[in-house]
């Protein structure tokens, strides 16, 4: 129960009277493994006007230093699956795109302390997301692979309200009995706006001009420093278990675009996942 | 807090609605919709319009009365198509659940080559054939001749090595690839590799970069590397096409014009230099065309056809003797 306490996030009676250096090295910390599922779309439109959807298959896995004060976070995302398209009109036809994706994403988030609280708490930072797909369509002949990157700068705020429960609590429903186990629960909505949204496309000509004496990767490709456009957000639910670990339902959206152009591209995740995060430093609170 | 939670809520809804910055969904099976894309996109991608003197608007005001909205597929599919082969290349295509579009570029002349008079004339039914060479001695052990229909992928170094070992000895090597209508570019440059000594540039490329009839990069030269191997053949070789020599036939002979010692002899290559680019269509159909040019060494562009060095074409009566002109004058070539 005190070691419960100790180190749940929203501990801050502690941190008062420890050093900055200790409040760091005591600051909880995470291995979060995470899996789930993403409903997305694409369009590619250098080869074709159709939105193309799928479910794919979504593995994270993410290092978390989190307390009332201060949330630091570094994950790495993988999905993959298919993108489809079904004729039903006319003479069916369908085609599928297989796709990889790689995310990397860190942020960093203060707690603003004016408009927080004990159960409410406001915080607000930066984060950073680089990805980068590959896909197949083998339809599409030449054009068939497709990859490009996209990296993103954002402006985020999260909020999160806290439930926390100090004792076990004895209750009885008809005639059963059963007990409330003590316990934290977070709440939370992180939203990420784009400050700088850049990408790494295909130029014009879609499968670039192949000579013999060039890397072919990223041949003929076009950087935008600024363009297009990005938005996410997570909507996250957290139970502490007594062990220290905890747990975490969360759904994130993810959509963006690469701006105007004959090779516009646009994206969105909708994942649904389940992850659990191990407590790495127990021992030290 | 009240306010807080309301207005998060409000941000959750708008943030999970991507519709708001995304293009509506362009799947349509409207044939006005479909023929109008597929022209545009021709018209934004096609790199040979002026090379081959195409007025594509011209083609619309021609093909575009021929569609309407209620139209069945298969007469959407066969003005299309149509539309598509004005632009005569071997390259374009559109292709449907149920037909694909082509344009026949071995009709633009007859076939230079009869492969039955070889085998029965020439090289005989004991020949060799080496993965997709099919080989033999011509005129006393002094010719090697090795005939490829097409590139397919799978030329390999035991392959050359026995083949080029085999024949080092000879004055010369006949490569025919009359009728080759292409495959994958990489055998052409791995059977090249065998036939220089040192890099040599062998051709230059240039890709369209924006929606202009001429708007093209800056032509890229490409160097072709010697093979590793040292089992190599550097004396004279001639190599045979003729308007079925197509795509990867066609860049073969285009590089092998760079190469100091082989000479081209036959009829013009069919062309299919561009490389296609592939696309869909609102309504799922999918389709090609050329959006690169390769160019010769010297700038040339060859879309339409090389000519070869020699011109040289079967007599039907010499045929019809057992005789393959082509072949007996690339012989005296060597001889």
């Amino acid at each position: 129960m005190v070691a419960l306490g100790l180190c749940l996030p929203g501990s801050t009676a502690q941190e008062t009277t420890l050093s900055k250096k200790q409040v760091r090295k005591e600051r909880p910390k995470y291995l979060q493994v995470g899996m789930g599922l993403n409903r997305g779309s694409l369009r590619d439109y250098a080869t074709s006007p159709i939105t193309y959807k799928g479910v794919l298959f979504n593995y994270s896995i993410g290092y978390l230093k989190m307390d009332t004060a201060r949330e630091v976070k570094f994950t790495a995302r993988f999905n993959n699956g298919r993108y489809k398209y079904k004729r039903t009109t006319g003479i069916q036809s369908d085609s599928r795109a297989s796709m990889y994706v790689l995310y990397l994403n860190y942020y960093r988030l203060y707690r603003l302390n004016k408009l927080s609280n004990s159960n409410w708490y406001v915080q607000a930072g930066g984060m950073f997301d680089a990805n980068l797909d590959f896909r197949i369509n083998d339809g599409l002949m030449n054009a068939g692979y497709g990859y490009e990157s996209f990296n993103t700068f954002f402006l985020s705020g999260k909020v999160t309200r806290r439930w926390e429960r100090t004792e076990t609590v004895h209750k009885k429903f008809l005639f059963i009995k059963y007990k409330l186990n003590p316990r934290i629960a977070l709440f939370s909505y992180q939203l990420n706006l784009p400050v700088m949204h850049n990408s790494l496309r295909n130029g014009f000509a879609y499968i670039g001009n192949e000579g013999l004496n060039t890397l072919p990767v990223f041949k003929e490709y076009e950087y935008k420093t600024f363009g297009g456009l990005r938005f996410c957000s997570e909507l996250a639910y957290t139970r502490q278990m007594q062990n220290g670990n905890m747990w975490r339902i969360s759904y994130l959206w993810d959509a963006y675009t690469s701006g105007r152009g004959y090779n516009r591209f646009e994206l969105s995740n909708h994942i649904a996942e389940f992850s659990l995060l191990f407590h790495l430093n127990k021992n030290t609170q | 807090m009240k306010k807080l939670i309301l207005s998060m809520l409000v941000i959750s809804l708008f943030a999970s609605c991507e519709k708001a910055f995304f293009k509506k969904n362009g799947e349509s099976t409207n044939a006005v919709e479909n023929f109008d894309y597929l022209w545009e996109q021709c018209d934004i991608r096609y790199a040979y319009f002026d090379y081959k003197n195409i007025d594509w608007n011209q083609v619309y005001a021609q093909y575009r009365p021929k569609v309407y909205e209620d139209m069945s597929e298969d007469s959407l599919f066969s003005v299309m198509g149509a539309m598509l082969n004005e632009l005569r290349d071997g390259h374009v295509n559109l292709i449907s659940p149920f037909n694909i579009s082509v344009f026949d570029v071995e009709l633009l002349g007859p076939d230079n080559v009869d492969d039955r008079v070889i085998l029965e004339n020439y090289i005989g039914t004991d020949r060799m054939i080496t993965g997709p060479f099919t080989h033999d001695f011509l005129r006393n052990k002094e010719i090697g001749y090795i005939r490829l229909r097409s590139f397919p992928g799978g030329v390999d170094n035991v392959q050359l090595d026995y083949i080029l070992t085999r024949y080092k000895d000879t004055k010369g090597l006949i490569f025919d690839i009359r009728q080759n209508g292409g495959g994958v570019i990489n055998d052409a440059y791995n059977i090249l590799r065998r036939f220089i000594d040192k890099q040599t540039f062998v051709y230059q490329s240039r890709g369209k970069i924006g929606p202009g009839h001429n708007e093209f990069g800056e032509p890229e030269k490409s160097f072709l590397s010697p093979a590793e191997s040292n089992i190599k053949y550097l004396k004279k070789i001639v190599v045979l096409t003729d308007r079925g020599t197509y795509s990867s036939g066609s860049f073969f002979a285009l590089m092998a014009k760079g190469v100091d010692h082989m000479m081209i002899m036959g009829d013009t290559t069919g062309g299919g230099l561009g490389l296609p680019n592939g696309g869909q269509l609102p309504n799922g159909w999918t389709f090609r065309c050329s959006i690169t040019q390769a160019l010769d060494i010297n700038g040339n562009n060859y879309e339409n056809g090389m000519p070869p060095d020699k011109l040289v074409l079967v007599d039907k009566l010499s045929l019809a003797q057992g005789i393959d002109d082509v072949l007996e004058a690339a012989m005296n070539e060597i001889q």
